[in-house]
């Protein structure tokens, strides 16, 4: 429930409203100022630093997660 | 010439001014749709060590009009409950005077659009931070009118001379670097630095981040903002 909460709380939208397949781009609050604030609450949250293209390239709550898997992230 | 182009935010979050600091020229993108859910009015301050959000209140604002056409609603007395809830919050904050007159003076200003407390409170704090960049408004410029995405931003970038175009990273999937390179445009992408903390008030060992540059502010020197504003990485697309 974390990410979901983060999720939430970064682009105003309710955690109901999102599942695996959401795509970040679609989300209402979405831009990209405010994606950048979310890849900073995710590494503050999780305690993991991203490297290279690799949150650059996910695009769904979907592929978000199976990142944060290999990050050794249990907790979602 | 480095340049940006961004949509106005009312007192965002620190990784805001990273950018405005990083280029010469920062154009407010005002003449695209409101983002509704988005953080054009709206940020976070801490009361007693907990998140609250503060809000300006818009007329008919809605995804289907643009920035540039959003009026503020000088009906509600959003002004004097903004400055309390700031007293309240930060009174207490060791840089407190000075940066609850420079709000006070934003925000008790003379202004009908949201872009125009905006651009104020951006020259304001840009001011007081010792940012030296220039900044434009796209509505009043009218730059690549009828193009979307990157093609506009590429116009925009063109039209400021600007050598090196510098965008969140959150934008990295919507750019392409070819079409920038093309032009002689390079094209670099900016993320905050998840390290950021600095003491603040309410709060023990705890960090909250991203809050309003409000935040940031109250609690910090001047000369400690500006090393803060530096803690950002620059990347390429590969």
């Amino acid at each position: 429930m974390k990410l979901y909460e983060i999720i939430s709380e970064t682009f105003n939208v309710k955690t109901s409203e999102l599942t695996n397949d959401t795509m970040f781009l679609e989300l209402d609050g979405w831009d990209s100022m405010a994606h950048m604030m979310f890849i900073t609450n995710l590494e503050d949250a999780f305690e993991i630093d991203f490297e290279g293209d690799d949150i650059v390239n996910v695009s769904t709550i979907g592929e978000l997660k199976d990142l944060l898997k290999k990050y050794e992230v249990v907790e979602l | 010439m480095k340049v940006a182009v961004m949509q106005p935010y009312f007192l965002p979050y620190i990784g805001y001014w990273q950018l405005l600091s990083e280029v010469d020229h920062f154009v407010l993108y005002d003449d695209v749709n409101f983002i509704k859910k988005g953080y054009v009015n709206r940020n976070n301050l801490l009361i007693n060590g907990m998140i609250k959000s503060f809000t300006i209140p818009l007329i008919k604002a809605s995804q289907n009009r643009l920035i540039s056409e959003i009026e503020v609603d000088s009906n509600q007395k959003w002004r004097q409950k903004l400055l309390k809830m700031i007293l309240l919050s930060y009174k207490k904050a060791p840089y407190f005077g000075e940066i609850y007159e420079l709000l006070e003076e934003v925000i008790n200003s003379e202004y009908n659009l949201i872009s125009e407390i905006i651009v104020l409170s951006i020259q304001k704090v840009s001011s007081y931070l010792m940012i030296d960049v220039e900044i434009s408004v796209s509505s009043q410029e009218q730059v690549g009118i009828g193009l979307k995405g990157q093609r506009r931003i590429l116009e925009i970038c063109k039209s400021k001379k600007g050598t090196h175009y510098i965008n969140p990273i959150g934008g990295i999937e919507i750019y392409d670097n070819a079409f920038f390179q093309e032009e002689g445009i390079e094209l670099s992408f900016i993320s905050t630095s998840s390290k950021i903390k600095y003491k603040q008030l309410g709060k023990g060992e705890e960090f909250i981040n991203n809050l309003s540059i409000i935040d940031v502010l109250m609690n910090n020197s001047r000369e400690e903002v500006i090393d803060l504003l530096k803690q950002f990485t620059l990347t390429t697309k590969s």
